[in-house]
């Protein structure tokens, strides 16, 4: 059964349906919420919230458009209201000690680990870009959306996707530069 | 030497993500809980949920709580859930108020059948903060008691990591700050609470909208993700719900009492 077929049975009323959704999709909401987020917890709380608030809008949600970037614009906007809310900032506040996220590097090869320790620092340059550099990217390239479905997602236009990743590449170009050496030393100009 | 596009996309794929929890679960436990709402068209459902559980937990031979619980299933955020009555050793089931909101502690003291203060009654709870601070970042606007004519502003304020819009404030007994007086949920958009296995739960009325009056011990929970807030209480509780927002008001004080406190929030 295809996505449009399991959302036109959830839209009837079949859970089953909605709940294989979302463990069709719940690794790219929960793997965004991570990347706007930078906390496992929280994570999974916008996560599973996207897909209460998903499924409360179903109705209006037409089964015909991809499914993954309207819940991924959803987890966008929760991600951005728990930045603001009150408990984020306790829960900011208790973690203090670690305000820079630190993503879970498993044990792995030499080179594998290299990598991942690679793409943490990269993370590190992105997170310091204003939030909508920050999402444009984390569309195109973690969640790996195309240049429409980046644009679904944002609820711009494509031409729009387009000029928000040149400006936001420049801008993390000037952050690698400037703080990120070892990220500078591997990249073209 | 390779392009910046080209840097993102080894940076996507070599990504060290924690591993996906299971969101399916929680997801469908979350729409469950909310289907049970109140609306004109899950009274239903409701009714039937209700009904359940009464079953399970042996009550259909009491006809009025029958009908109380099937009332109370549910105020605002605040599900309550149904099980066996079992008595727990030291619990020594409804509990006796101590006694007018006026009575000096020392009365109150001697009066309690069950320490207030046998469990720190906010372990559990997150996020202190001044009361300033919380009705700055909360959504609706914060209310307090006028009664007691003695209340004043409270002694500690929470804004309590749960998934949503929520402040707790506590009141202590005057010059004795391990006493709880009272302490007041006040819980907008977002939250979803639970409260486990109440044996003794009635029906009453704040500012004549519908609310629920517990004297047993239960367990309470944030029913929004596995893993949030679980606190066992053991004082009485009032839960009611005005304008959109729901209020929960934990003490040691008699019905009576807490509809007045209740009733006096401005």
């Amino acid at each position: 059964m295809n996505d449009q077929e399991l959302m036109r049975l959830a839209q009837q009323g079949d859970d089953a349906a909605w709940e294989a959704l979302v463990r069709q999709e719940q690794q790219a909401v929960f793997r965004h919420a991570y990347l706007l987020t930078g906390n496992a917890d929280d994570a999974q709380d916008v996560a599973q919230e996207a897909f209460v608030r998903a499924f409360r809008s179903i109705d209006r949600f037409d089964p015909d458009r991809p499914l993954r970037p309207w819940l991924l614009r959803i987890t966008s906007n929760l991600a951005s209201n728990r930045r603001r809310s009150v408990a984020r900032f306790f829960s900011a506040l208790s973690r203090a000690a670690r305000d820079t996220p630190e993503p879970v590097l498993a044990s792995a090869g030499a080179r594998r680990l290299a990598q991942q320790e690679e793409s943490a620092a990269l993370w590190q340059a992105i997170r310091r870009l204003r939030r909508a550099d920050q999402e444009v990217i984390y569309l195109r390239y973690f969640a790996a959306l195309s240049v429409a479905d980046t644009a679904e997602a944002l609820g711009v236009a494509q031409g729009t996707v387009k000029s928000r990743l040149s400006r936001a590449t420049d801008r993390l170009r000037a952050v690698i530069e400037a703080d990120f050496p070892d990220l500078s030393e591997r990249r073209l100009a | 030497m390779i392009s910046m596009e080209s840097l993102l996309e080894q940076a996507a794929s070599g990504f060290p993500y924690p591993p996906t929890p299971d969101l399916a679960h929680g997801v469908m436990v979350q729409l469950a809980v909310q289907e049970a709402a109140p609306a004109v068209n899950r009274r239903r459902l409701a009714l039937a949920a209700a009904a359940v559980l009464i079953v399970l937990a042996g009550l259909l031979a009491v006809p009025q709580v029958r009908a109380a619980v099937l009332e109370a299933l549910r105020i605002g955020a605040v599900s309550i859930f149904l099980d066996e009555p079992s008595p727990e050793p030291g619990l020594k089931g409804p509990m006796t108020p101590p006694a007018q909101a006026g009575a000096s502690p020392e009365t109150q003291k001697t009066q309690i059948t069950s320490s207030p203060t046998a469990t720190p009654w906010t372990a559990g709870i997150t996020g202190e903060t001044t009361l300033e601070e919380a009705a700055s970042q909360l959504d609706f606007p914060l209310q307090l008691p006028g009664y007691p004519q003695d209340v004043g502003t409270p002694d500690q304020v929470f804004l309590p990591d749960i998934g949503g819009q929520a402040v707790v404030m506590v009141w202590y007994e005057p010059g004795n700050a391990d006493e709880l007086r009272f302490a007041l949920y006040e819980i907008g958009a977002g939250v979803a609470l639970g409260k486990s296995a109440p044996s003794s739960v009635e029906e009453t009325r704040v500012n004549g909208n519908k609310a629920i009056w517990i004297t047993t011990a239960h367990d309470l929970f944030d029913l929004t993700r596995s893993g949030g807030m679980m606190r066992r209480v053991n004082s009485n509780v009032l839960v009611w719900e005005d304008s959109d927002l729901t209020y929960r008001l934990e003490t040691w004080l008699d019905k009576e009492e807490a509809v007045r406190i209740a009733e006096s929030l401005q």
